[in-house]
């Protein structure tokens, strides 16, 4: 919130609050400015320095010291313009940085401003012609960006004109067997010559007609197709590797809970002698795909479940 | 109609019995409802109908995931309605669908999910003896569960003789076919060939129109079985020579795409003498669930009439015993 | 993947010297329609029969066109690349996804024979082969006829039959004899014989034992030049002698030098 030492006024009584700033960096709202500097120059209301009204300036940053100091900046590096190359090293070129930096803060800080504003004065002297060139040389730059430019615009310039006349051309060959035939018919036939003209008119019209359709028609076989494409596109892979889905299937044989002693299996059955005790099943039975082990085991199932129930 | 479900539409109709689909007003699953069918005064007085017993006795201790759970029986004066799982569709539909391509790994898993239904019953001495692929039901997430247990019996008693007039004609084990009274294991197992080989072509292997038209007609693919092969054939009961009408071909060129390990699971669910016929352990033992392709996961069986297939996600991992195939290194 | 039929590459026979071709079809009657069904022939080495073109036409699928079918399976499948009768190409490619694909190979179909098309290396390979083996050949076989002889430097001796031989040793012998130097010789000794005349000149030698033997065979002046020539350059003979042998060596000598 930027505030005049003045008339106090600040952002929120005033919405067009400007504030301006001076050589001395003590900054001033617009109005007071008109006011105080009616008469084009007055004294500082702070530190009573003579200033001039076309000194202010509107205040950039919001700590007017700031702003004094880029003032003065941008000042002085018109006159300490030297660059890298102009010193023999680099160790000179970091002194005489140095240097202007040491310049610049006497002159913010009002540190033996006399001192410091006659050294800049003998400086500019001294190196008078090289800070010439300086300032022309960044000129030089600029140039060039313009000659590339122009060249840009002259370039464009030509190609439209290409372009114009190559539409010229084909305007006027095709143009020129109709308009002989249009001029020979007005010659030689006795409709009247508007009839004539009219005729040609609206063939004209309707030929541009069509080619509008054309065009569209075109465009909309040409969205079709690439539409169709995108979709149908099978896209290749080379030397894919497959990835197979799933694993073998191992099978485990389900276990039947008896709750009662474990069932023999097929071989023990035979083994054991239990099949001694069965009758032996008919070869019918046989063809028919009963066993007597299939007997002799639902029997020995039956007898063993849930034994251990009890 | 009980106050815990609510019926939602009628499904269809078979033999014995009326099939709804509803609503478990309870847990909020769909539910299948079987309402049995009355019949005549004299009928219903003779007691409840046999098949219902039948399913009742058997699938009331049964729980499998390739199996139907029987979640409830309703009992109301002298009608009986089970309560079933709602299944999605079934394998006749997907086999009719022509446009569902089913590839290796998926005739490997639906193979796979009937042997290890059939292997849990062949376990506990249940005997299905309906296997056709109308009886093997299918839900959106791709399991495939056995049903229909009104033929099904205890086996294995050496006293009792069994009806030869089992299992639909085509997927009749020819010792059926013979006439044999006593049987086993391997009458399933023939089924599940035939089913094997009805995925495989898209269409019934043995379509037969009679008994012996249907002998003919394995004869024709399988060549005719002689005393090596079947060294007890002709003691049965209705054994009869019958020469083949066509020459056995190479089975390469009726099932020109599949591998040899599939070739031979067919060639082993189809041997002639039930005693060398494969059981279900030994089939699942073979090489065909061990060699690439791998099997499909469930989700990724193809359903009849669908969209494009989302990712449809299992919401709960409901068994143990699938876990080992389940892995998808992708 | 199945291990029985082996890896694809230890084929017994290279895939790129097998053809097929089914005689029932008469080659006319190939399109772009069934030159797929002309490929697919359990008969057809390159053609597997666990492809996605065998299971569909395994389960019997008509209701929808192979491509459709085959761009939702996944697997080994063969698609018709291009066709301009009498020439298709048919590709074996894996699919691995509906936008995704892997090409295998190529084979293609001239006149009802199918070939497998060759990868470049091979081709590069056997063409490569096929221009440097001969021009290896033709020089192994040229540099049986080169020669070299210190008369007459490198030279081609193409017709050195054993058959003639006989014919050309009666000759040879006369002609040894009478056998001029050639050219070669010529100039080789003459500009030898300079070089050491310049190295060594004659007026310096001491050697006067050589001379007096010179000036008693007067006699045979004509052939002792001749003789001191071969003899060595540490003989000098005398001013005249030098004077006359001199102009001697410009002539050919008469004594053939191949008896150095």
């Amino acid at each position: 919130m930027r505030e005049c030492k003045k008339c106090k006024s600040n952002e929120h009584t005033n919405r067009q609050l400007v504030m301006m700033i001076n050589e001395c960096g003590h900054p001033l709202c617009k109005n007071c400015v008109d006011n105080i500097y009616a008469l084009n120059s007055g004294n500082c209301h702070v530190c009573n320095r003579l200033l001039r009204k076309n000194g202010f300036r509107e205040q950039i940053y919001e700590d007017p010291l700031i702003d004094k100091e880029t003032h003065l900046r941008r000042k002085l590096r018109r006159i300490y313009n030297l660059k890298a190359d102009d010193f023999e090293n680099l160790r000179e070129f970091g002194d005489y940085q140095e240097r202007f930096e040491t310049l610049v803060y006497n002159l913010v800080f009002e540190d033996n401003v006399a001192e410091t504003n006659a050294e800049i004065q003998a400086f500019e002297e001294k190196h008078k012609d090289q800070i010439d060139r300086n300032r022309r040389r960044l000129d030089e730059d600029q140039k060039w960006m313009e000659d590339c430019l122009r060249e840009e615009r002259a370039m464009k310039a030509r190609m439209s004109e290409h372009l114009e006349q190559d539409a010229k051309e084909k305007e006027a060959t095709s143009a020129v067997t109709d308009t002989r035939k249009i001029m020979d018919e007005l010659r030689d036939s006795n409709v009247a010559a508007e009839v004539i003209l009219d005729r040609e008119r609206k063939k004209q019209i309707e030929k541009e007609l069509e080619e509008k359709e054309e065009q569209e028609k075109r465009k909309r076989r040409n969205k079709e197709m690439l539409q169709t494409r995108k979709r149908n596109a099978e896209n290749m892979t080379f030397n894919h590797v497959v990835r197979v889905a799933g694993r073998a299937y191992v099978h485990q044989p389900p276990e039947l809970f008896i709750n009662g002693p474990p069932m023999p299996n097929a071989a023990q059955i035979e083994s054991l002698g239990y099949l001694a005790h069965i009758r032996h099943a008919a070869p019918d039975c046989v063809a028919g795909g009963y066993t007597s082990a299939v007997g002799c085991s639902r029997a020995l199932f039956e007898a063993r479940i849930d034994l251990f129930a009890f | 109609m009980s106050k815990r479900y609510e019926t939602i539409r009628h499904l269809g109709e078979g033999q014995f019995a009326n099939v709804y689909m509803a609503k478990d007003l309870e847990s909020g699953d769909v539910v299948a409802i079987k309402k049995i069918k009355l019949g005549s005064r004299e009928e219903a007085k003779d007691g409840i109908n046999r098949t219902a017993i039948r399913e009742i006795k058997l699938l009331k201790e049964i729980l499998h995931d390739n199996v139907i759970t029987l979640r409830d029986v309703i009992g109301h004066r002298t009608s009986i309605q089970l309560v079933f799982d709602f299944m999605d569709t079934d394998l006749e539909h997907v086999v009719k669908d022509k446009a569902i391509i089913l590839s290796p790994s998926h005739i490997k898993n639906i193979t796979m999910q009937m042997l290890l239904g059939l292997e849990y019953l062949h376990m506990h001495w249940i005997l299905h003896r309906d296997l056709k692929p109308n009886n093997l039901l299918l839900n959106k997430m791709g399991r495939v569960k056995l049903t229909d247990f009104g033929l099904a019996r205890f086996f294995g008693s050496p006293n009792r003789n069994y009806t030869h007039q089992v299992v639909t004609r085509w997927y009749r084990a020819p010792e059926l076919l013979f006439g044999a009274r006593s049987y086993g294991v391997g009458i399933d197992i023939w089924s599940v060939g035939c089913i094997i080989a009805e995925l495989l072509l898209r269409v019934p292997i043995f379509p037969g129109d009679s008994d012996i038209d249907q002998i003919v007609r394995i004869y024709n693919v399988l060549g005719v079985p002689t005393t090596e092969t079947w060294p007890t054939m002709t003691t049965m009961n209705s054994y009869v020579q019958i020469k083949p009408t066509t020459e056995q071909p190479e089975l390469t060129t009726i099932f020109s795409a599949c591998s040899y390990d599939q070739l031979d699971l067919l060639m082993g669910m189809w041997t002639y003498d039930p005693v060398k016929r494969l059981t279900c352990t030994q089939s699942l033992q073979m090489e065909y669930f061990r060699n690439q392709p791998f099997c499909c996961l469930d989700e990724e069986l193809p359903l009849p009439n669908q969209q494009p297939q989302k990712k449809r996600n299992r919401r709960h991992e409901d068994d143990g015993s699938h876990t080992v195939r389940r892995l998808v290194f992708d | 993947m199945i291990p029985r039929m082996g890896p694809p590459t230890a084929r017994m026979e290279n895939p790129l010297h097998v053809s097929f071709r089914n005689p029932q079809w008469p080659p006319n009657f190939i399109n772009k329609e069934n030159v797929l069904d002309y490929f697919c022939n359990q008969a057809n080495a390159f053609y597997e029969m666990n492809s996605c073109n065998q299971q569909i036409r395994m389960q019997n699928i008509t209701n929808r066109s192979v491509e459709d079918c085959l761009r939702t399976m996944q697997g080994i499948q063969y698609v018709v690349w291009y066709a301009q009768p009498p020439l298709f190409i048919i590709c074996k490619q894996r699919r691995n996804s509906v936008q995704n694909v892997s090409p295998i190979s190529y084979y293609y179909v001239i006149n009802g024979s199918v070939h497998q098309a060759p990868d470049t290396f091979s081709l590069i390979q056997s063409r490569l082969l096929g221009a440097l083996e001969p021009m290896r050949n033709a020089f192994q076989e040229v540099t049986n006829y080169a020669r070299y002889n210190t008369a007459k430097g490198y030279y081609w001796e193409f017709k050195g039959k054993p058959a003639t031989k006989k014919k050309d040793d009666s000759d040879e012998e006369e002609e040894k004899l009478e056998e001029r130097s050639t050219n070669f010789q010529k100039t080789r000794t003459l500009m030898l014989l300079n070089q050491l005349f310049v190295e060594m000149p004659a007026y310096t030698a001491l050697e006067k034992e050589e001379v007096d033997e010179e000036e008693d065979n007067k006699s045979t002046t004509l052939t002792t030049p001749a003789v001191v020539a071969p003899s060595g350059a540490a003989s000098t003979p005398a001013a005249p002698a030098q004077k006359a042998a001199e102009p001697k060596f410009a002539q050919p000598a008469g004594r053939p030098v191949a008896k150095q």
